[in-house]
């Protein structure tokens, strides 16, 4: 005989389940209007957000909640720097507007130490979901120097350790919440921006996590609060309780900076390869006029790649296109040329930014250096960017990841060795921004390895002429 | 999993009804190129997981659909057993270590790559150029393969198709299944998966009509799919089997109907697992299966022995009792044999029992163990649906108890 699910208790009790509010052993007709009858469970359910409420009017009615314990949070805030006025005033009114809604600060202002102060205040385990893997990384790192290693978890991809402070994505908030949001009365959401009304598709999916989650206490973060577009965040989270403008705030200064572009040759046997690849992949293009047709690049791109799924000599152009770029990523002189810049700066700790993951293994494993990847589980980046800070370690290799939203403020020399948008300014212009953060009066630098006689080269052209509009004022020689 | 890229080039809506292309033996070339793909992976035994992917990727010359070769070969990768290589474990603290002895020895200088290995490699009984080349071999795609299913091409295909079905099931917002038999396996997954269920009297089967949670309250109620995609496979390895699905496709709603069985008919593309028998629980149910089929009594009374394990719904709570017999007249009653148990089991049997009500159920019980508290416990349900026993059931004893509680359903 197997036992599939326990018959619901008889006596009034709620709980929460799998997301849903649950109300057992009352009629439909004397529970809250809100609740509606589930067959499943032969009780009354609401979404798990309406469990305050449910938990409120079970109250009044004297029903006992099964397992709902407090989840206290206790360790004492590590973290010795002292606020500014706008944090202070910030997790004031937030307290005061019953520890829901949202705080509007500028970039570079401190919105994570807004965070730690709520969590300290409140003395309540806290869920923290965030937009990428990247600031996964940062928030699990700032919450372990701020209150302890041991007490932080993340919640991603293959990494799920739940803990009593744990970091999650967007993506990965709904199952960790639906499993464990009783334990988690406070959430934090960084860059709530992403909550707005004018989200689509997958981006729109993203509130059905707070829409689940039992937890009354709800703080909301970002720099740029959509206005006019905050219906599902206001009733997600509650108002805006705070805000300073840019404008407000003097003290987010940046380093200057100096960027340098220097040409690598391919060896003779990678110049072979390239131009038979070269070859290959022109003389398909021109027969085939798929590069010539009307439409737009992209779109002219995208029907290339679909017809390479079925005509076997798009496929091999295809390939060929592949191998073109492998070459280039992985171009031999490339490596000298990191190890040379290296030695020029014995001093200055840096960040090597590649193209790909195979590029910067190999760049890992012949300098010796750690290497930063999506696929590098949260504490062991924690661990590389501890050590970066406190000089133990020297350089890193990274993959987009460290691309936006770290911090190792040290870190003034970056070689970039390889990028994944084929010239894309953004992230050219991010990479950049890592190593602005103002240490007195050190200058950062920007080296870029470019492969001479490849697409490397117009790629690097494109990504200049974005970062240019940045440099003004700045030192911007080389380019 | 297939991607959704390896799924939708297949897949097509007409009107409300959604349609999968599943690859199907048609020329007879198909099966001999699926088992030469699983004799390319079993000769590349003992290599890495991107060494063995990159040799799929190479027989694309051979195909013109090379979306049909991506999902064979995930289907096919997802179905081998890889395996860390030895010493993986210890690579993390030996990377960690390289890299603070390369930290206090900075910058690096021409002809001393190996340095901040030398160290590590020694530890670990290797030389520093292996454990540079070696350092990130803990990464998912340096497992190496361990093993490959002993299948043929025919299997595989059966099972490719199973996966394009899934990735279907990936848009699903409500899954009603049928089976014959395989339940016990199928609840399982279903409480794995986080779904939940209810269960619908179809004639003498059942219908499970399967539901994400709190989809009634989601923006996006399609992100149960994934879970409905896991319970799948194991309804697949019933003998008989049915899934009909209400999916969401670009907003708009479509069905999806898909039959299984064991046996793949000629010609047809076959989708499933492989068919797995349900083996008996203890000792007294093979013993009791072996008397009723030895018996030429039973059945020529009319009754017939089930071990569909069909489950019975009970005040909202479910049984899956060891056997169901069946009279030619449509009388029914489940069985189920109490040999051994803790306080905890018994109590909560009995727990199920009481909740039964009226319901067809006969208990089979070992005297021996019934008494002092399991005795009492015992008592509470009365005696007309209990068969005692001593050794082992006695198929007469059984069955007049059945004739008496026996009832149309």
């Amino acid at each position: 005989m197997y036992l599939v699910w326990v018959c619901p208790a008889s006596r009034p009790s709620i709980t929460f389940r799998s997301g849903l509010a649950v109300l057992h052993g009352v009629a439909p007709a004397d529970a809250p209007s809100w609740m509606q009858y589930d067959v499943r469970l032969n009780a009354m359910v609401a979404a798990g957000a309406r469990y305050p409420e449910l938990r409120a009017w079970a109250v009044t009615q004297g029903i006992e909640a099964l397992a709902d314990s407090a989840h206290s949070f206790d360790a004492p805030l590590l973290d010795l720097r002292a606020p500014r006025e706008a944090q202070q005033e910030g997790v004031r009114r937030w307290m005061a507007a019953g520890q829901r809604g949202t705080v509007v600060l500028p970039t570079g202002a401190g919105k994570t130490l807004v965070a730690l102060l709520a969590i300290r205040e409140t003395g309540l385990n806290a869920c923290v979901i965030v937009p990428t893997r990247a600031l996964v990384s940062q928030w699990f790192t700032q919450l372990a120097d701020a209150f302890g290693a041991e007490h932080v978890g993340a919640f991603y991809g293959d990494e799920k350790e739940v803990r009593s402070l744990t970091v999650t994505t967007y993506h990965s908030a709904f199952a960790l919440l639906e499993r464990h949001g009783a334990q988690f009365p406070l959430i934090i959401c960084d860059e709530v921006h992403h909550l707005a009304d004018t989200a689509d598709g997958d981006a729109r999916a993203r509130i059905d996590a707070l829409r689940i989650a039992p937890a009354p206490h709800r703080l909301g973060l970002t720099a740029t609060y959509p206005d006019g577009q905050d219906a599902t965040l206001v009733h997600a989270l509650g108002p805006v309780v705070y805000r300073r403008f840019i404008g407000e705030m003097t003290d987010a200064e940046l380093a200057r900076f100096a960027l340098e572009r220097r040409y690598v040759e391919l060896t003779p046997a990678e110049r072979a390869r390239y131009d038979t690849a070269t070859d290959r992949f022109e003389s398909y293009a021109m027969q085939s006029g798929w590069r010539t047709a009307s439409d737009e690049v992209d779109v002219a791109w995208k029907r290339f790649v679909a017809s390479a799924r079925r005509t076997p000599a798009a496929r091999r152009a295809l390939q060929a296109f592949r191998e073109r770029e492998r070459v280039v990523r992985m171009a031999e002189a490339k490596h000298d040329e990191a190890a040379r810049i290296l030695r020029m700066f014995p001093n200055e700790q840096s960040v090597l930014f590649c193209g790909g993951t195979d590029v910067a293994m190999e760049v890992s494993r012949r300098l010796a250096i750690p290497l930063i990847s999506a696929s590098t589980p949260a504490s062991e980046r924690h661990a590389i960017l501890a050590a970066m800070r406190d000089g133990t370690l020297r350089a890193v290799a990274s993959v987009k990841v460290l691309d936006e939203g770290w911090d190792v403020p040290n870190a003034k020399l970056g070689i970039v060795l390889g990028d994944s948008t084929r010239g894309g300014a953004r992230q050219h212009t991010q990479r950049l921004g890592r190593l602005l953060r103002k240490q007195g009066d050190q200058v950062a630098s920007l080296f870029e390895v470019v492969a001479a006689g490849t697409w490397e080269f117009f790629a690097s052209q494109k990504r200049g002429a974005g970062v240019r509009k940045v440099a003004e004022g700045q030192l911007g020689f080389g380019l | 999993m297939l991607s959704r890229a390896q799924v939708d080039a297949f897949v097509r809506v007409h009107g409300s009804v959604l349609r999968v292309a599943y690859l199907a033996d048609e020329n007879g070339r198909i099966i001999p190129f699926l088992d030469r793909l699983l004799r390319l992976v079993r000769r590349l035994k003992g290599r890495s997981l991107d060494t063995v992917a990159e040799a799929l990727r190479r027989q694309e010359r051979r195909v013109r659909d090379a979306s049909r070769l991506a999902g064979i070969s995930r289907a096919l990768l997802e179905w081998c057993e890889f395996a860390s290589p030895p010493g993986a474990e210890q690579l993390p603290v030996a990377r960690q270590h390289a890299f603070a002895v390369r930290g206090g020895a900075w910058p690096p200088v021409p002809g001393d790559s190996l340095l901040p290995y030398v160290e590590s490699a020694q530890s670990l009984g290797m030389d520093a150029a292996e454990l540079q080349r070696t350092l990130y071999d803990d990464r998912p795609g340096a497992r190496v393969l361990l093993s490959v299913p002993d299948v043929t091409g025919r299997a595989l295909l059966a099972r490719y198709n199973l996966e394009l079905a899934r990735g279907v099931l990936r848009d699903a917002v409500r899954v009603e299944l049928l089976a014959r038999g395989g339940w016990r396996d199928v609840f399982r997954a279903v409480k794995a998966a986080g779904l939940m269920h209810e269960l619908v009297r179809s004639g003498k089967r059942y219908r499970l009509l399967l539901t994400g949670p709190a989809a009634a309250f989601l923006v996006r109620p399609t992100r149960y799919g994934v879970r409905f995609a896991r319970v799948l496979p194991v309804l697949a390895r019933a003998p008989g089997w049915r899934v009909r699905a209400e999916l969401v496709r670009d907003g708009e709603t479509c069905q999806f109907v898909l039959s299984g069985r064991a046996r793949a008919i000629e010609g047809t593309a076959p989708v499933g697992g492989e068919p797995k028998r349900e083996r008996f629980d203890s000792a007294w149910e093979r013993q009791f299966a072996r008397d009723f089929r030895a018996s030429s009594w039973a059945t020529q009374l009319g009754w017939h022995l089930s071990r569909e394990r069909s489950p019975l719904s009970l005040g909202g709570a479910v049984f899956l009792p060891d056997f169901t017999l069946r009279h030619t007249d449509g009388r029914e009653a489940a069985v189920e044999l109490v040999g051994f148990w803790t306080p905890e089991y018994l109590t909560s049997k009995v727990a199920k029992v009481r909740a039964a009500g009226d319901a067809p159920l006969v208990l089979v019980v070992a005297k021996a163990l019934a008494v002092g508290h399991a005795a009492d416990v015992l008592a509470e349900l009365g005696t007309d649906r209990i068969v005692w026993c001593r050794a082992r059931p006695r198929l007469g004893d059984v069955m007049r108890v059945v004739e008496r509680v026996a009832r149309k359903v």
